[in-house]
């Protein structure tokens, strides 16, 4: 994998450039898009439904921060299902390593997701003033890319000569997007079962949950100025660990099997 | 340089789970060594392009192995690595690191790209705004700017119009001779005798000779003569 990063950083500025080339406002996108998307949860969230003060004092920024996160990992997941499909004439013409399709899928998203975490950073500076908690944020984005290509390796190899499967994976983004604590925070939901017993079964869930408790985290350190705790890191680590491992077990296990059809 | 040991190749169809598998190639083995120029001949479906993806890199061997030193370049497909969307600046600069290229070497092949490809500004628009014969001569002339110690070359190459061709051929012979092992697959038995030292016939999979050029082109002859005579 180590050896193969420039490649795969070729290969996500190819797929970067390919996109904004369509476009005539090129580049700038990449700041229009989440600033756009900013405005519109602004606009109807906060000023013309007042809605969600419940949940967090500035709910649109909150409702924002969850979908950027959210959007990374569901572009992250449909991108690689079918990564092999879409580079077969790549496959079969060049040795190409084949970890760096899928990673260059995750190198891109990741870096759309760079690009709308810097809007709230402009935007909360030039609101509220600095503050020195957010240096973690760069553990998160270190977890975040880990885990996103844990689950990008997870998918990539396995679904390739799958399409049935690849087919059901937006209707699974579908139904997880609902359990995900992208519109509620997990705070939210334990509050609510405090006492229930199902309140164990919702732990276990979040312990879980590839992209719940990342979003959360942000949203502590961006919203409430907050430290993560040391107990919150071990969890964001151990389980982005996790998802990196059964990624590259995967990768392994399936890549000859994949290879003896594809090529 | 280049050898594969008792190796063999499972396949099946893609996107067909339930396909049967076939051996593509069964208990090849070769070495090449500095100045070795291998043609591979063979009928349809004998293996001859497997064996060269093997070699390659591209395909892994089901059983067995291949090992290699220095830079393989395979002369196959290459045109599949083009998207459409990107300019041919572009274009080069992501091919190059697909066939193995180094930061270094990106200056030097993009100014042998302009000067050999005559595309002129055109190397600034989207590669899908070319013609079928631009696109070849891109993907050509860039596959031919990398340095190769080992080179692969399946089949002939049609890049562009007919003037193009013909230095495209003088290109792929001078390419030919820098590296310092060649394996060349081909229908055309000329190329053959006229670029390789040393020949392998495959059938079914299998290596059925190999030897010195003219002895095993010569076998092959004759048992073509012969088939067609039975038919």
């Amino acid at each position: 994998m180590w050896d193969a990063r420039h490649l795969t950083y070729e290969l996500a500025r190819a797929d970067l450039v390919r996109h904004t080339s369509r476009l005539r406002l090129g580049i700038l996108w990449w700041f229009l898009d989440p600033l756009v998307l900013a405005l519109i949860y602004w606009g109807l969230v906060d000023q013309l439904l007042g809605r969600g003060e419940s949940i967090h004092p500035r709910y649109w920024l909150f409702l924002f921060l969850g979908l950027i996160v959210w959007k990374q990992f569901a572009q992250c997941l449909s991108g690689c299902s079918g990564v092999y499909n879409r580079r077969q004439g790549l496959i079969k013409n060049l040795a190409v390593p084949l970890v760096t399709l899928p990673g260059a899928v995750v190198l891109q998203t990741f870096h759309l997701f760079v690009q709308a975490i810097l809007v709230v950073i402009v935007f909360l500076g030039i609101s509220g003033g600095v503050s020195l908690g957010w240096i973690q944020l760069l553990g998160l984005l270190g977890i975040q890319f880990i885990t996103m290509f844990g689950i990008g390796l997870m998918v990539a190899a396995p679904m390739a000569r799958q399409p049935d499967l690849r087919e059901l994976v937006p209707h699974f983004l579908k139904v997880l997007f609902y359990l995900s604590p992208v519109l509620y925070s997990f705070d939210f939901l334990q509050a609510k079962l405090e006492g229930s017993e199902y309140l164990g079964w919702l732990n276990v869930y979040i312990l879980v949950h590839p992209v719940g408790d990342l979003i959360d985290a942000y949203r502590h350190v961006l919203l409430d100025d907050g430290v993560l705790s040391l107990n919150g890191w071990v969890i964001l680590v151990a389980r982005s660990a996790l998802y990196f491992s059964a990624g590259c077990f995967l990768q392994d296990r399936f890549q000859r099997h994949l290879l003896e059809g594809i090529r | 340089m280049l050898s594969a040991k008792s190796v063999s190749v499972r396949l099946r169809k893609w996107n067909d789970s339930d396909g049967k598998w076939h051996w593509a190639l069964r208990n090849i083995d070769l070495n090449l060594v500095e100045g070795d120029r291998l043609g591979v001949v063979g009928r349809n479906g004998s293996g001859k392009s497997t064996l060269c993806r093997v070699l390659a890199g591209i395909l892994r061997p089901t059983q067995g192995s291949v090992s290699s030193q220095g830079t393989v370049v395979p002369l196959l497909g290459f045109g599949a690595a083009l998207q459409p969307e990107l300019s041919g600046v572009q274009n080069v600069r992501l091919m190059a690191r697909l066939l193995g290229c180094s930061v270094g070497d990106l200056d030097r092949i993009q100014d042998e790209v302009v000067r050999e490809t005559e595309l002129g500004s055109w190397l600034h628009e989207p590669v899908g705004h070319y013609s079928t014969g631009m696109r070849a001569r891109l993907a050509f002339i860039v596959a031919t700017s990398i340095s190769a110690d080992v080179l692969l070359v399946d089949e002939a190459l049609g890049a562009g119009d007919l003037a193009f061709r013909k230095r495209a051929m003088q290109r792929l012979t001078m390419f030919m001779q820098k590296a310092r092992v060649l394996v060349m697959v081909s229908h055309q038995l000329q190329e053959i005798q006229k670029n390789c030292n040393k020949v392998v016939w495959m059938e079914d999979g299998m290596i059925r000779s190999l030897g010195a050029t003219k002895d095993v082109l010569q076998q092959y002859k004759e048992a073509m003569h012969s088939d067609r005579g039975a038919r």
